[in-house]
């Protein structure tokens, strides 16, 4: 079932024309080069960012016309990178996520505790989050996504500055929310570590959405067979699949 | 509750207790229309300022993601300054000799400033940094004016100025205790209400608006509730610095991290300290009082640097 709807989006300069249907259910990998738009398209549904003309729709009904609490019930984000300088404890700031359930802080509190025992970071409860270190704070972000019970997660490289065994964690726990059930948009420029940490039965529902100069290029799944090409084009530079995963060739040195 | 709650709160509570006899040698001073008429108005004038300037100075330190921000951020004081002067220099004499006109120019001095701020932060792709800037300049140009007034002022008038501009809690009678209770309780209420969302901005306000914050309504509100307490303040008392600042950090140096607590005991500890300072500054020179923003400067500052001092020390260990 389509969740939500983005019809003719632009963003001047940055996006154009943008069509795109997120189901439920659905795992959608956002791909394109640096500038492509990826990032300002995720805040456009997010409602960060307005777009100057187009409509963006959950269930039909205009993100805009939507409470900021009763959107947070859909939607939640986490940005590329987070910044907290303030001294508060990871389950403390864990909690921060629940605000949309206006409940008592105790049972934010209790939540957020019960979420950080469940993935094996009791002990970070009462660490500060300035001194987590990238990979810790990445976790801490993705429980916070956890705690708040959206329905549908927009991570912006979620694996972005993290060591490799951290990476792979961070996609393991992602894919194992979205085999559950949870739906998100998340984007990336390893598209391997999706290949890697995702069962191969599975990226036949997989959806690879390519973008460039701000409009989406292609759309196809994780196994297709067109995969390959279309990331060649869209990073000029030869793409082979070996095993599953996806082999980037530099360019030859008469292209440079 | 932890035992540093129970030990701000019972210390605070002592201190406002102590304060009407504090410093008192000769008891037969102490006449029933000394402490009820001039005493208790000036302690509880104390608590609504202080309490008020320190939720205020929490809240914009939250909302502007920044600890320098204060009470007067937003341009509050410059205006009610300009407020003030303008009564004192454009309008004839007889007209500042009434406190009630000079403290009406200084409250819609306050709100002049501060309400086009309010309205500017809602709209949208304004970053708030942006209308940080906008507070200065805003603060900067209204001290301008001031300034441009001050120089065509005679030497009465300034004389007047400068003592309004030194800030003081003294009175008699409840006058401006009746004046100050209604904005001050609804800044205070309003400002407490704000306190989830101000919280949610320490990671960022995009990180705050996925989680399901209003920012320009808690934008809008947070300005317009302070500046209705602060202006408010302002009007009836004078600027008093470096409250609104000050007891924010130690609160939260104190305690130890968590911003909501924070937000609890900010308007407490806030209260405490501006009566304690007013006690002091009252009894210190024999004969003469010392202007309050004095001790809350003198005692506020070394205070807070021990603490930091002190706080820096217990991480490094």
């Amino acid at each position: 079932m389509s969740l939500i709807q983005l019809k003719d989006v632009a963003l001047d300069p940055i996006l154009r024309d943008i069509q795109l249907t997120i189901s439920e259910g659905e795992l959608i990998v956002l791909v394109g080069k640096n500038g492509s738009g990826k990032t300002t398209l995720l805040r456009c549904i997010s409602g960060w960012r307005l777009p100057d003309s187009g409509s963006i729709a959950i269930n039909g009904i205009p993100l805009a016309n939507f409470k900021p609490t009763e959107r947070a019930q859909y939607i939640s984000s986490l940005p590329q990178r987070l910044s907290i300088h303030e001294h508060i404890s990871v389950q403390e700031w864990i909690a921060f996520g629940r605000f949309r359930f206006n409940e008592p802080h105790l049972q934010s509190l209790k939540r957020a505790r019960d979420l950080l025992t469940k993935h094996q970071m009791a002990g970070f409860a009462e660490r500060s989050m300035a001194t987590l270190s990238g990979g810790e704070a990445q976790r801490a972000g993705l429980i916070s996504m956890m705690s708040q019970e959206s329905r549908v997660w927009l991570l912006d490289e979620p694996a972005n500055h993290l060591d490799p065994k951290v990476q792979f964690d961070v996609y393991r726990q992602l894919i194992s929310a979205w085999e559950s059930g949870q739906t998100m948009v998340l984007t990336t420029h390893n598209i391997n570590l999706v290949t890697q940490t995702a069962p191969i039965d599975k990226h036949a529902k997989i959806k690879v959405v390519g973008m460039s100069d701000g409009t989406i290029d292609w759309v196809c799944t994780l196994h297709s067979d067109a995969l390959c090409d279309h990331l060649s084009d869209l990073y000029d530079c030869k793409v082979s699949r070996e095993q599953g995963h996806l082999l980037f060739h530099p360019p030859s040195e008469t292209q440079v | 509750m932890n035992r540093k709650e129970y030990l701000l709160i019972v210390s605070s509570l002592i201190v406002i207790a102590v304060s009407p006899v504090f410093g008192i040698l000769d008891w037969s001073q102490m006449t029933n229309l000394v402490l009820w008429q001039v005493r208790l108005p000036r302690i509880l004038n104390g608590i609504l300022v202080g309490s008020t300037l320190a939720l205020a100075g929490c809240s914009f330190q939250h909302l502007f993601s920044n600890s320098l921000a204060t009470p007067s951020t937003t341009g509050t004081t410059a205006g009610a300054s300009l407020g003030v002067l303008m009564v004192i220099v454009l309008l004839p004499t007889g007209f500042w000799q009434s406190p009630y006109i000079l403290v009406l120019f200084a409250f819609m001095g306050a709100l002049a400033i501060s309400l086009p701020l309010a309205l500017l932060a809602t709209r949208p792709n304004i970053r708030i940094e942006d209308v940080l800037l906008a507070g200065i300049a805003c603060t900067l140009a209204t001290g301008a004016l001031t300034t441009g007034l001050q120089f065509q002022a005679d030497m009465s008038q300034t004389y007047r100025a400068v003592q309004w501009s030194l800030g003081s809690l003294s009175t008699v009678g409840y006058r401006n205790t009746v004046g100050l209770l209604v904005p001050t309780a609804v800044s205070l209420l309003g400002l407490y209400s704000q306190r989830r969302s101000l919280l949610l901005l320490m990671s960022g306000e995009e990180m705050a608006w996925n989680q399901g914050v209003d920012i320009p309504s808690v934008r809008a509100k947070t300005i317009v509730f302070a500046a209705l307490g602060v202006g408010a303040s302002v009007a009836w008392c004078g600027p008093i610095a470096f409250v609104g600042l000050l007891v924010p950090h130690m609160v939260k140096l104190f305690l130890g991290q968590s911003g909501r607590l924070t937000f609890r005991y900010s308007p407490i500890v806030g209260g405490a300290f501006l009566v304690c300072c007013d006690s002091i500054g009252r009894v210190v020179l024999n004969g003469v009082e010392l202007p309050v923003g004095v001790l809350t400067a003198g005692l506020g500052a070394p205070l807070l640097i021990g603490l930091v001092i002190s706080n820096r020390r217990k991480q490094t260990i």
